[in-house]
């Protein structure tokens, strides 16, 4: 602290500290909560299934009048089970999609008992009015079977993959995710790396390294902390406009608990940061006082011989 | 002298970590600029179709159509072919360019919804692949907001499911929007596609865009039934 020559490359050396131990946090959160798993876990704890059932429920009403088929022949067939393990096939999908690079594919669990429901409904119409049921008739019990099924998947499908891929944004995403590991690796390699040359810059009194690494550790906390706490406590993210319930719900859900998490992890690097400034200072003053009263100690026998 | 020193040890002490975390925000700042654009970008793609629903539609008509666009055709191709024309409303292109980010929905016709679908193409310019001016537009804030990347020489490739074409960039334009020059008939084949000039006053009256010309086109011969419908 003493020296130019220490401070100033201390002084730089700690800037890209704090730069990458603000992306070492950052990976380490995504590395740990962007996973499948969570995912469901989050899609299962906010009921999301409900929320798809309304939607749905709401669409076939809807529709009862354009297409003549009443909502419960659908809704009356479609559980929260059902619709659980539809929004885990869009999940893990995506997850695919994400570690392959390749398009998004997923196939929607088949519904027997709903399928069985339409072709009851569509058979009995066509007695109750003589239809003969032909080609065509088959034909249009398979196009609402399929587009049934294409309705279910769109509304499970929560976290709006299908339009990540349709506008190649899904490639980009599995290229980040694919890349995770290495970013976390050189974030982290890199911090350590930034605190052994800090140490090596400040070798012959190595105290200004707990100085150095407090101060990176306490502005990294705070850029975690300060955006966090923003965000949290304006209830930021409830501000989106998505008109859909269940994909409002599963986006806006899973940014609080990434924030919630970073913000945690943030106040960590905080306190820590704000420790070993303290044990510096305590240091500091204690190697101060040794070295004044080892100074003062000749003066005062001057004095005394005096 | 003593007492002098020790004040000016504290100041750097205390000075120090304010000058890191200056700039830092500095750096964050300047490095964050990009993303954050981009990320505007992805977020209105991504959400816009939840407010693209407008029950006006109803009213006037409008028949959006998606149709799934051939892009990874496999069977032999000929320099001349039969077009298939799209109805208004009905998406029948993916656009994909060297310099953009996204692949791009093309539609025909151009209507406040189905510019927030994707790109418009105005049914007075000729169908992609054709002879003359096909003008293509879009919003800046979405689909277009890579446009004025384009530079001298970049590929746009446009796939329908008649074909495969691609054009490549001749000339960059910048022009008033009540300008007609750029989107008038032309005699030559070429690709004009444009969008609003960024403004963070809101909308801007001039438009910027690029000239392409068609440089290679493959008609598919082997289509399947429903390709073809």
């Amino acid at each position: 602290m003493k020296k130019v020559s220490t401070y100033l490359p201390s002084l730089i050396l700690s800037i890209f500290l704090v730069l990458a131990l603000f992306g070492s946090l950052a990976m380490t959160i995504f590395d740990i909560n962007v996973t499948a798993k969570k995912a469901k876990a989050l899609s299962e704890k906010k009921e999301l299934s409900s929320k798809v059932i309304t939607q749905l429920n709401k669409h076939y009403r809807e529709q009862a009048a354009a297409t003549g088929i009443p909502a419960n022949v659908f809704m009356d067939n479609i559980s929260e089970e059902y619709i659980d393990s539809v929004i885990d096939a869009y999940i893990d999908g995506t997850f695919t999609a994400m570690k392959t690079n390749r398009s998004l594919n997923v196939q929607v669990p088949k519904n027997p008992a709903m399928e069985e429901a339409l072709e009851k409904f569509f058979g009995d119409y066509a007695d109750s009015i003589g239809y003969e049921k032909n080609e065509a008739f088959y034909r249009k019990l398979d196009n609402t079977k399929t587009n049934a099924y294409k309705n279910i998947g769109s509304c499970c499908d929560v976290f709006k993959a299908s339009s990540l891929g349709k506008h190649g944004l899904l490639s980009k995403a599995s290229k980040l995710y694919r890349l995770r590991p290495l970013l976390t690796f050189a974030s982290v390699g890199g911090a350590v790396l930034l605190m052994l040359f800090i140490l090596a810059v400040n070798w012959k009194d190595k105290r200004p390294f707990l100085y150095w690494t407090g101060i990176a550790a306490v502005i990294s906390g705070i850029f975690g902390t300060v955006p966090s706490i923003y965000l949290v406590s304006t209830k930021y993210f409830d501000s989106f406009s998505i008109k859909q319930p269940q994909v409002f719900t599963a986006y806006t859900a899973s940014m609080y608990r990434l924030t919630e998490a970073f913000m945690a992890v943030s106040i960590s690097l905080l306190v820590i940061g704000i420790a070993l400034i303290v044990i510096y200072g305590v240091s500091y003053r204690k190697n101060k006082r040794i070295a004044d009263s080892t100074h003062s100690a000749p003066e005062k026998n001057e004095a005394d011989t005096n | 002298m003593n007492k002098q020193k020790k004040n000016s040890y504290i100041l750097i002490h205390v000075a120090t970590p304010f000058i890191v975390l200056a700039m830092c925000i500095g750096i964050i700042l300047i490095i964050s600029i990009k993303p954050s654009d981009k990320l505007k970008v992805y977020k209105n793609l991504i959400f816009m179709d939840e407010l693209k629903l407008n029950p006006d539609n109803e009213n006037i008509g409008l028949k959006i159509k998606d149709n799934k666009i051939i892009e990874d055709y496999k069977g032999t191709t000929a320099e001349d072919g039969e077009f298939i024309r799209p109805a208004y409303g009905e998406m029948y292109a993916v656009m994909k360019s060297s310099g953009f980010d996204l692949s791009v929905p093309v539609y025909w016709g151009s209507n406040i919804d189905l510019f927030e679908r994707g790109a418009c193409q105005g049914s007075g310019s000729v169908i992609i692949g054709a002879e003359g001016n096909t003008v293509i537009s879009a919003h800046e804030d979405t689909f277009f907001s890579d446009l004025s990347k384009l530079r001298k020489g970049d590929t746009v490739t446009l796939s329908t499911n008649y074909g495969e074409f691609t054009y490549t960039v001749r000339e960059l334009i910048s022009f008033k929007k009540d300008n007609n020059k750029y989107v008038s008939p032309s005699k030559d084949t070429r690709l004009t596609l444009y969008t609003c000039k960024k403004d963070i006053l809101g909308s801007s009256d001039e438009r910027i865009g690029v000239i392409c010309d068609l440089t290679e086109k493959k008609f598919y011969t082997e289509l399947k039934e429903d390709e073809e419908q």
